[in-house]
Protein backbone atom coordinates (compact mmCIF):
# COMPACT_ATOMS: atom_id res chain seq x y z
CA UNK A 1 0.00 0.00 0.00
CA UNK A 2 2.79 2.41 0.96
CA UNK A 3 4.91 1.69 -2.02
CA UNK A 4 1.82 2.48 -3.99
CA UNK A 5 1.55 6.14 -2.80
CA UNK A 6 5.43 6.23 -3.46
CA UNK A 7 4.87 5.11 -7.11
CA UNK A 8 2.24 7.47 -7.77
CA UNK A 9 4.19 10.47 -5.74
CA UNK A 10 7.36 9.92 -8.19
CA UNK A 11 4.77 9.61 -11.09
CA UNK A 12 3.58 12.54 -10.65
CA UNK A 13 6.95 14.25 -9.81
CA UNK A 14 8.04 12.83 -13.08
CA UNK A 15 5.24 14.11 -15.12
CA UNK A 16 5.73 17.66 -13.62
CA UNK A 17 8.81 18.03 -14.08
CA UNK A 18 9.03 16.15 -17.59
CA UNK A 19 8.86 19.10 -19.33
CA UNK A 20 11.77 20.51 -18.49
CA UNK A 21 13.76 17.41 -19.18
CA UNK A 22 13.76 18.30 -23.41
CA UNK A 23 15.74 16.82 -25.96
CA UNK A 24 18.79 18.75 -24.94
CA UNK A 25 20.06 15.71 -23.24
CA UNK A 26 19.35 13.85 -26.91
CA UNK A 27 22.28 15.92 -28.34
CA UNK A 28 24.69 15.14 -25.15
CA UNK A 29 24.12 11.49 -25.63
CA UNK A 30 24.24 11.08 -29.43
CA UNK A 31 28.27 12.70 -28.75
CA UNK A 32 28.56 11.01 -25.45
CA UNK A 33 31.29 7.93 -25.51
CA UNK A 34 30.12 4.61 -26.17
CA UNK A 35 33.29 3.40 -25.52
CA UNK A 36 32.81 0.88 -22.71
CA UNK A 37 33.04 2.61 -19.70
CA UNK A 38 33.14 -0.61 -17.26
CA UNK A 39 34.54 0.11 -13.79
CA UNK A 40 33.80 -3.31 -12.69
CA UNK A 41 36.16 -4.64 -14.91
CA UNK A 42 36.59 -7.05 -17.08
CA UNK A 43 33.37 -7.88 -17.97
CA UNK A 44 33.01 -4.64 -20.43
CA UNK A 45 32.30 -5.74 -24.53
CA UNK A 46 35.38 -4.71 -26.29
CA UNK A 47 33.77 -2.72 -28.88
CA UNK A 48 35.12 0.92 -29.13
CA UNK A 49 32.47 3.51 -31.19
CA UNK A 50 34.30 4.48 -33.54
CA UNK A 51 32.56 7.69 -33.74
CA UNK A 52 33.85 8.64 -30.33
CA UNK A 53 37.69 8.38 -31.46
CA UNK A 54 37.09 10.54 -34.26
CA UNK A 55 37.97 14.23 -33.50
CA UNK A 56 38.60 14.80 -37.42
CA UNK A 57 34.64 14.89 -37.82
CA UNK A 58 33.07 16.10 -34.70
CA UNK A 59 30.86 18.80 -34.90
CA UNK A 60 28.89 17.71 -32.45
CA UNK A 61 31.64 18.06 -29.71
CA UNK A 62 31.85 21.50 -30.01
CA UNK A 63 28.00 21.19 -28.24
CA UNK A 64 28.28 21.51 -24.00
CA UNK A 65 26.87 18.09 -22.74
CA UNK A 66 24.32 19.69 -21.08
CA UNK A 67 22.06 22.76 -21.57
CA UNK A 68 22.74 25.85 -19.24
CA UNK A 69 20.04 28.51 -19.58
CA UNK A 70 20.68 29.22 -15.36
CA UNK A 71 24.31 30.00 -15.97
CA UNK A 72 23.84 33.07 -14.12
CA UNK A 73 22.07 32.15 -11.20
CA UNK A 74 24.47 29.25 -11.76
CA UNK A 75 27.46 30.63 -11.41
CA UNK A 76 26.66 32.52 -8.34
CA UNK A 77 25.74 29.42 -6.95
CA UNK A 78 29.37 28.07 -7.74
CA UNK A 79 30.86 30.70 -6.14
CA UNK A 80 29.56 30.52 -3.22
CA UNK A 81 30.01 26.56 -3.14
CA UNK A 82 33.94 27.59 -3.69
CA UNK A 83 33.78 30.00 -1.01
CA UNK A 84 31.78 27.30 1.29
CA UNK A 85 34.42 25.19 0.27
CA UNK A 86 37.45 26.81 1.48
CA UNK A 87 36.15 28.56 4.03
CA UNK A 88 34.31 25.75 5.83
CA UNK A 89 34.51 22.54 4.59
CA UNK A 90 38.09 22.20 3.78
CA UNK A 91 38.92 22.93 7.20
CA UNK A 92 36.67 20.75 8.89
CA UNK A 93 37.68 17.83 6.88
CA UNK A 94 41.35 18.91 7.57
CA UNK A 95 40.75 18.38 11.33
CA UNK A 96 38.61 15.42 10.96
CA UNK A 97 41.16 13.55 8.68
CA UNK A 98 44.01 14.36 11.44
CA UNK A 99 41.56 13.18 14.06
CA UNK A 100 40.15 10.04 12.76
CA UNK A 101 42.31 7.57 11.54
CA UNK A 102 42.05 5.89 8.03
CA UNK A 103 40.96 2.66 8.61
CA UNK A 104 38.07 4.49 10.73
CA UNK A 105 37.37 6.46 8.51
CA UNK A 106 36.90 3.57 5.40
CA UNK A 107 34.71 1.67 7.86
CA UNK A 108 32.63 4.78 8.42
CA UNK A 109 32.35 5.72 4.29
CA UNK A 110 32.08 1.54 4.20
CA UNK A 111 28.65 1.92 6.41
CA UNK A 112 27.52 5.00 4.90
CA UNK A 113 27.43 3.34 1.76
CA UNK A 114 25.30 -0.08 2.98
CA UNK A 115 22.51 2.69 3.86
CA UNK A 116 22.69 3.02 -0.01
CA UNK A 117 22.43 -0.22 -1.00
CA UNK A 118 18.90 -0.40 -1.14
CA UNK A 119 18.67 2.65 -2.92
CA UNK A 120 21.46 0.95 -5.70
CA UNK A 121 19.32 -2.34 -5.66
CA UNK A 122 15.74 -0.82 -6.26
CA UNK A 123 17.28 1.41 -9.01
CA UNK A 124 18.89 -1.97 -10.45
CA UNK A 125 15.67 -3.58 -10.60
CA UNK A 126 13.56 -0.81 -11.98
CA UNK A 127 16.22 -0.66 -14.54
CA UNK A 128 16.20 -4.30 -15.41
CA UNK A 129 19.88 -4.94 -14.24
CA UNK A 130 19.02 -8.25 -12.99
CA UNK A 131 22.35 -9.20 -12.44
CA UNK A 132 23.42 -5.67 -10.77
CA UNK A 133 20.15 -6.25 -8.61
CA UNK A 134 21.54 -9.73 -8.00
CA UNK A 135 25.28 -9.13 -7.24
CA UNK A 136 24.55 -5.49 -4.82
CA UNK A 137 22.29 -7.98 -2.86
CA UNK A 138 24.79 -10.35 -2.07
CA UNK A 139 27.10 -7.85 -1.71
CA UNK A 140 25.03 -5.85 0.79
CA UNK A 141 24.23 -9.22 2.60
CA UNK A 142 28.05 -10.55 2.82
CA UNK A 143 29.28 -6.94 3.97
CA UNK A 144 26.43 -6.61 6.56
CA UNK A 145 26.95 -10.57 7.71
CA UNK A 146 31.00 -10.58 7.30
CA UNK A 147 31.82 -7.25 7.32
CA UNK A 148 30.29 -6.48 11.00
CA UNK A 149 27.05 -4.52 10.04
CA UNK A 150 28.61 -2.88 6.97
CA UNK A 151 31.74 -1.65 8.54
CA UNK A 152 34.18 -3.57 6.11
CA UNK A 153 33.53 -4.22 2.16
CA UNK A 154 34.70 -8.20 1.89
CA UNK A 155 32.46 -8.42 -0.99
CA UNK A 156 34.99 -6.48 -3.42
CA UNK A 157 37.29 -8.24 -2.86
CA UNK A 158 35.10 -11.10 -4.06
CA UNK A 159 34.16 -9.39 -7.10
CA UNK A 160 30.98 -8.44 -6.12
CA UNK A 161 31.86 -4.23 -6.72
CA UNK A 162 28.99 -1.58 -5.98
CA UNK A 163 26.49 -0.87 -7.86
CA UNK A 164 26.90 2.42 -8.26
CA UNK A 165 22.95 3.47 -9.85
CA UNK A 166 20.81 5.98 -8.43
CA UNK A 167 17.05 7.31 -9.48
CA UNK A 168 18.48 9.83 -11.63
CA UNK A 169 20.29 7.07 -13.83
CA UNK A 170 17.17 5.12 -13.57
CA UNK A 171 15.33 7.86 -15.30
CA UNK A 172 17.71 8.23 -17.78
CA UNK A 173 17.30 4.64 -18.77
CA UNK A 174 13.78 4.97 -19.11
CA UNK A 175 14.41 7.58 -21.90
CA UNK A 176 14.20 11.25 -20.04
CA UNK A 177 17.04 13.57 -21.18
CA UNK A 178 18.50 15.12 -17.88
CA UNK A 179 17.02 18.73 -18.48
CA UNK A 180 18.78 22.16 -17.69
CA UNK A 181 22.14 22.15 -15.20
CA UNK A 182 21.55 23.35 -11.90
CA UNK A 183 24.40 23.90 -9.37
CA UNK A 184 22.55 23.57 -5.60
CA UNK A 185 24.01 25.57 -2.53
CA UNK A 186 26.29 22.69 -0.94
CA UNK A 187 24.92 19.83 -3.24
CA UNK A 188 27.09 21.30 -5.96
CA UNK A 189 25.99 19.95 -9.67
CA UNK A 190 23.01 18.62 -10.60
CA UNK A 191 20.41 18.85 -13.53
CA UNK A 192 16.86 19.04 -13.23
CA UNK A 193 16.20 15.07 -13.48
CA UNK A 194 19.10 14.57 -11.02
CA UNK A 195 16.93 16.49 -8.50
CA UNK A 196 14.19 14.43 -9.40
CA UNK A 197 16.11 11.28 -8.47
CA UNK A 198 17.46 12.57 -5.46
CA UNK A 199 13.48 12.57 -4.32
CA UNK A 200 13.32 9.31 -5.76
CA UNK A 201 16.08 7.36 -3.84
CA UNK A 202 15.29 9.38 -0.49
CA UNK A 203 12.11 7.02 -0.58
CA UNK A 204 14.23 3.97 -0.87
CA UNK A 205 17.03 4.94 2.08
CA UNK A 206 16.75 2.76 5.23
CA UNK A 207 15.13 5.82 7.77
CA UNK A 208 12.11 6.77 5.07
CA UNK A 209 12.42 2.29 4.72
CA UNK A 210 11.67 2.20 8.37
CA UNK A 211 10.11 5.87 9.26
CA UNK A 212 12.92 6.90 10.95
CA UNK A 213 12.87 10.30 12.85
CA UNK A 214 13.72 12.90 10.50
CA UNK A 215 16.52 14.93 11.68
CA UNK A 216 18.59 10.54 11.08
CA UNK A 217 18.84 12.02 7.73
CA UNK A 218 19.78 15.69 7.86
CA UNK A 219 22.35 14.62 10.33
CA UNK A 220 23.90 11.69 8.33
CA UNK A 221 24.14 13.32 4.69
CA UNK A 222 26.48 16.10 6.25
CA UNK A 223 28.36 13.42 8.55
CA UNK A 224 28.85 11.50 5.07
CA UNK A 225 29.73 14.11 2.81
CA UNK A 226 32.60 15.19 5.49
CA UNK A 227 33.92 11.96 5.96
CA UNK A 228 34.18 11.45 2.28
CA UNK A 229 35.69 14.63 1.53
CA UNK A 230 38.31 13.77 4.11
CA UNK A 231 39.59 11.11 1.41
CA UNK A 232 39.39 13.91 -1.48
CA UNK A 233 40.90 16.60 -0.29
CA UNK A 234 43.28 18.00 -2.13
CA UNK A 235 40.79 16.74 -5.42
CA UNK A 236 39.23 20.39 -6.03
CA UNK A 237 42.67 22.30 -5.64
CA UNK A 238 44.04 20.76 -8.49
CA UNK A 239 41.27 20.46 -10.58
CA UNK A 240 40.49 23.99 -10.39
CA UNK A 241 44.29 24.92 -10.88
CA UNK A 242 43.44 23.05 -14.42
CA UNK A 243 41.12 24.92 -15.17
CA UNK A 244 40.74 27.92 -17.49
CA UNK A 245 37.14 28.64 -16.46
CA UNK A 246 36.43 26.02 -13.47
CA UNK A 247 33.00 26.48 -14.03
CA UNK A 248 32.68 25.63 -17.24
CA UNK A 249 34.68 22.58 -16.59
CA UNK A 250 32.89 21.32 -13.88
CA UNK A 251 29.85 21.82 -15.46
CA UNK A 252 31.09 19.47 -18.33
CA UNK A 253 32.94 17.20 -16.51
CA UNK A 254 29.91 16.54 -14.50
CA UNK A 255 27.86 15.72 -17.51
CA UNK A 256 30.37 13.46 -19.10
CA UNK A 257 30.63 11.33 -15.52
CA UNK A 258 27.16 11.11 -15.74
CA UNK A 259 26.56 9.88 -19.07
CA UNK A 260 29.41 7.39 -17.89
CA UNK A 261 27.35 6.35 -14.93
CA UNK A 262 24.29 5.91 -17.05
CA UNK A 263 25.85 4.01 -19.68
CA UNK A 264 27.76 1.76 -17.34
CA UNK A 265 24.81 0.06 -16.48
CA UNK A 266 24.43 -1.39 -19.92
CA UNK A 267 27.64 -2.93 -20.14
CA UNK A 268 26.85 -5.34 -16.80
CA UNK A 269 24.28 -5.91 -18.81
CA UNK A 270 25.67 -7.22 -22.07
CA UNK B 1 80.13 -20.58 -44.07
CA UNK B 2 77.40 -21.42 -45.43
CA UNK B 3 76.28 -22.11 -41.29
CA UNK B 4 77.35 -18.20 -40.76
CA UNK B 5 75.21 -16.67 -43.68
CA UNK B 6 71.78 -18.83 -42.30
CA UNK B 7 72.44 -17.18 -38.88
CA UNK B 8 73.00 -13.99 -40.47
CA UNK B 9 69.83 -14.06 -42.28
CA UNK B 10 67.92 -15.66 -39.84
CA UNK B 11 68.84 -12.36 -37.61
CA UNK B 12 68.19 -10.25 -40.14
CA UNK B 13 64.70 -11.85 -40.38
CA UNK B 14 64.26 -11.74 -36.66
CA UNK B 15 65.58 -8.04 -36.75
CA UNK B 16 63.03 -7.02 -39.41
CA UNK B 17 60.10 -8.61 -37.64
CA UNK B 18 60.90 -6.60 -34.32
CA UNK B 19 60.72 -3.71 -36.40
CA UNK B 20 57.45 -4.33 -38.17
CA UNK B 21 56.58 -5.54 -35.52
CA UNK B 22 56.92 -2.56 -33.43
CA UNK B 23 55.23 -1.69 -30.25
CA UNK B 24 51.16 -1.59 -29.71
CA UNK B 25 49.22 0.91 -28.10
CA UNK B 26 49.20 -1.35 -24.70
CA UNK B 27 52.96 -1.69 -24.87
CA UNK B 28 53.51 1.59 -25.37
CA UNK B 29 51.41 3.42 -23.01
CA UNK B 30 52.86 0.89 -20.62
CA UNK B 31 56.35 1.38 -21.62
CA UNK B 32 56.28 5.56 -20.44
CA UNK B 33 54.34 4.37 -17.93
CA UNK B 34 57.06 1.79 -16.64
CA UNK B 35 59.31 5.07 -17.33
CA UNK B 36 57.81 7.43 -14.83
CA UNK B 37 57.40 4.76 -12.11
CA UNK B 38 61.34 4.55 -12.92
CA UNK B 39 62.07 8.18 -12.65
CA UNK B 40 59.60 8.31 -9.29
CA UNK B 41 61.66 5.26 -7.62
CA UNK B 42 65.01 6.91 -8.49
CA UNK B 43 66.96 6.43 -5.49
CA UNK B 44 68.99 9.73 -6.87
CA UNK B 45 65.97 11.80 -7.24
CA UNK B 46 64.47 11.66 -3.60
CA UNK B 47 63.71 14.38 -1.49
CA UNK B 48 62.25 18.06 -2.18
CA UNK B 49 66.06 18.97 -3.88
CA UNK B 50 65.27 16.76 -6.28
CA UNK B 51 62.01 17.49 -7.48
CA UNK B 52 63.17 20.01 -10.35
CA UNK B 53 65.03 17.26 -11.99
CA UNK B 54 62.35 14.61 -11.49
CA UNK B 55 59.95 17.46 -13.16
CA UNK B 56 62.28 18.01 -15.85
CA UNK B 57 62.41 14.28 -16.78
CA UNK B 58 58.40 13.66 -16.47
CA UNK B 59 58.44 16.66 -19.03
CA UNK B 60 60.98 14.51 -21.36
CA UNK B 61 59.03 11.35 -21.24
CA UNK B 62 55.73 13.37 -21.50
CA UNK B 63 57.17 14.74 -24.46
CA UNK B 64 57.88 11.12 -25.46
CA UNK B 65 54.46 9.50 -24.74
CA UNK B 66 51.89 12.70 -26.15
CA UNK B 67 51.67 14.04 -29.35
CA UNK B 68 51.00 18.00 -28.17
CA UNK B 69 50.16 19.17 -31.55
CA UNK B 70 47.24 16.74 -32.34
CA UNK B 71 46.19 17.28 -28.66
CA UNK B 72 46.17 21.55 -28.74
CA UNK B 73 44.33 20.68 -32.53
CA UNK B 74 41.58 18.41 -31.26
CA UNK B 75 41.14 20.49 -28.55
CA UNK B 76 40.03 23.31 -30.24
CA UNK B 77 38.43 21.64 -33.02
CA UNK B 78 37.22 24.11 -35.54
CA UNK B 79 38.11 27.00 -33.68
CA UNK B 80 41.67 26.07 -34.68
CA UNK B 81 41.75 27.81 -37.71
CA UNK B 82 40.72 30.96 -36.09
CA UNK B 83 44.40 31.32 -34.78
CA UNK B 84 46.81 32.32 -36.74
CA UNK B 85 49.45 29.89 -37.47
CA UNK B 86 52.60 32.04 -34.82
CA UNK B 87 49.08 31.68 -32.46
CA UNK B 88 48.72 28.19 -33.27
CA UNK B 89 52.59 27.30 -32.34
CA UNK B 90 52.19 29.10 -29.00
CA UNK B 91 48.62 27.44 -28.34
CA UNK B 92 50.96 24.68 -28.53
CA UNK B 93 53.35 25.40 -26.09
CA UNK B 94 50.95 27.34 -23.77
CA UNK B 95 48.78 24.83 -23.34
CA UNK B 96 51.53 21.67 -23.45
CA UNK B 97 52.57 23.77 -20.22
CA UNK B 98 49.45 24.57 -18.41
CA UNK B 99 48.71 20.93 -19.00
CA UNK B 100 51.96 19.92 -17.07
CA UNK B 101 51.64 22.63 -14.55
CA UNK B 102 48.30 20.60 -13.54
CA UNK B 103 48.97 17.14 -13.81
CA UNK B 104 52.84 16.97 -13.18
CA UNK B 105 52.78 17.66 -9.53
CA UNK B 106 49.95 14.82 -9.22
CA UNK B 107 51.84 12.19 -10.99
CA UNK B 108 55.09 13.77 -8.43
CA UNK B 109 52.63 13.11 -5.51
CA UNK B 110 52.18 9.38 -6.32
CA UNK B 111 52.76 7.27 -3.90
CA UNK B 112 52.19 3.63 -4.00
CA UNK B 113 49.21 3.15 -5.93
CA UNK B 114 48.74 0.03 -8.42
CA UNK B 115 48.18 0.58 -12.14
CA UNK B 116 46.66 -2.11 -13.76
CA UNK B 117 46.31 -1.98 -17.44
CA UNK B 118 43.69 -4.16 -18.63
CA UNK B 119 42.92 -3.94 -22.48
CA UNK B 120 43.70 -2.07 -25.68
CA UNK B 121 40.90 -1.53 -28.10
CA UNK B 122 41.40 -0.56 -31.58
CA UNK B 123 39.36 2.14 -33.01
CA UNK B 124 40.41 3.16 -36.77
CA UNK B 125 43.71 1.42 -38.41
CA UNK B 126 45.20 4.51 -36.39
CA UNK B 127 43.71 4.74 -33.83
CA UNK B 128 43.70 2.97 -30.36
CA UNK B 129 42.44 3.19 -26.78
CA UNK B 130 44.02 1.83 -23.70
CA UNK B 131 42.06 1.18 -20.71
CA UNK B 132 43.67 1.70 -17.34
CA UNK B 133 42.94 1.86 -13.53
CA UNK B 134 44.52 2.98 -10.74
CA UNK B 135 44.20 1.14 -7.62
CA UNK B 136 44.60 3.16 -4.53
CA UNK B 137 43.68 2.73 -0.94
CA UNK B 138 40.33 4.45 -1.16
CA UNK B 139 39.70 4.83 -4.88
CA UNK B 140 39.93 2.96 -8.22
CA UNK B 141 39.77 5.25 -11.07
CA UNK B 142 39.67 4.20 -14.50
CA UNK B 143 42.26 6.33 -17.03
CA UNK B 144 41.63 5.33 -20.74
CA UNK B 145 44.67 6.96 -23.22
CA UNK B 146 43.85 7.55 -26.67
CA UNK B 147 46.26 7.45 -28.99
CA UNK B 148 47.12 7.86 -32.75
CA UNK B 149 49.74 5.91 -34.43
CA UNK B 150 52.43 8.22 -35.71
CA UNK B 151 54.98 6.13 -37.63
CA UNK B 152 56.14 3.07 -35.88
CA UNK B 153 55.20 4.08 -32.67
CA UNK B 154 51.80 5.26 -30.43
CA UNK B 155 51.15 8.63 -29.54
CA UNK B 156 48.51 9.93 -26.98
CA UNK B 157 46.02 12.51 -28.07
CA UNK B 158 43.58 12.36 -25.33
CA UNK B 159 43.45 11.24 -21.90
CA UNK B 160 39.99 9.79 -20.40
CA UNK B 161 39.62 10.03 -16.34
CA UNK B 162 36.15 8.38 -14.98
CA UNK B 163 34.77 9.23 -18.14
CA UNK B 164 35.96 12.60 -18.64
CA UNK B 165 37.88 13.31 -22.04
CA UNK B 166 40.69 16.02 -21.29
CA UNK B 167 40.12 17.22 -25.08
CA UNK B 168 36.86 17.57 -24.56
CA UNK B 169 36.68 19.06 -21.44
CA UNK B 170 39.41 21.95 -22.00
CA UNK B 171 37.30 22.36 -25.65
CA UNK B 172 34.12 23.63 -23.67
CA UNK B 173 36.65 25.86 -22.02
CA UNK B 174 38.17 27.01 -24.83
CA UNK B 175 35.08 27.33 -26.94
CA UNK B 176 33.49 29.87 -24.10
CA UNK B 177 36.19 31.72 -24.28
CA UNK B 178 36.25 32.14 -28.15
CA UNK B 179 32.75 32.67 -28.25
CA UNK B 180 33.50 36.53 -26.70
CA UNK B 181 37.12 36.77 -27.12
CA UNK B 182 39.85 37.40 -29.87
CA UNK B 183 42.60 34.22 -29.96
CA UNK B 184 44.91 36.90 -28.55
CA UNK B 185 43.07 37.58 -26.17
CA UNK B 186 42.55 33.77 -25.24
CA UNK B 187 46.47 32.97 -25.61
CA UNK B 188 47.46 36.52 -23.20
CA UNK B 189 44.53 34.76 -20.44
CA UNK B 190 46.52 31.15 -20.64
CA UNK B 191 49.83 33.12 -20.09
CA UNK B 192 48.55 34.91 -16.84
CA UNK B 193 47.10 31.86 -15.82
CA UNK B 194 50.44 30.14 -16.45
CA UNK B 195 52.45 33.29 -14.08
Amino acid sequence: MKVMKVMAMLAAVVLLLAPFCSAADAAGGAAAPSLTADDTGSKGAGVAADQNLDYLNDDDLDQAEISDPFENANRKVFKFNDGFYFQVAKPVATGYKKALPEDLRLSLRNFFDTLKAPARFGNCLLQANFTGAVTEFMRTTINILGGVGGLFDPATALDLPRQPEDFGQTLAVWGIGSGPYIVWPLLGPSSVRRTVGYVGDAFLDPFTLLGLDWWLPVVETPTRELNELSFRLGEYEAFKAAALDPYISMREAYAAFRQKQIESKANVEK
Amino acid sequence: MKRTITTGLLLALVGLAALAWAAGPLATVQARVQEVLTVLNDPALQGEDAKPARRDRLRQIAGRMFDFGTLARFTLGSKWRKLNSAQQQEFIQLYRQLLERAYLDKILAYTNERIVFEKEIPAAADRAEVQSTVVTATARIPIHYRLLAAGDTWLVYDVVIEGVSLVRNYRSQFNSILATQSPARMLQEMRQKLI
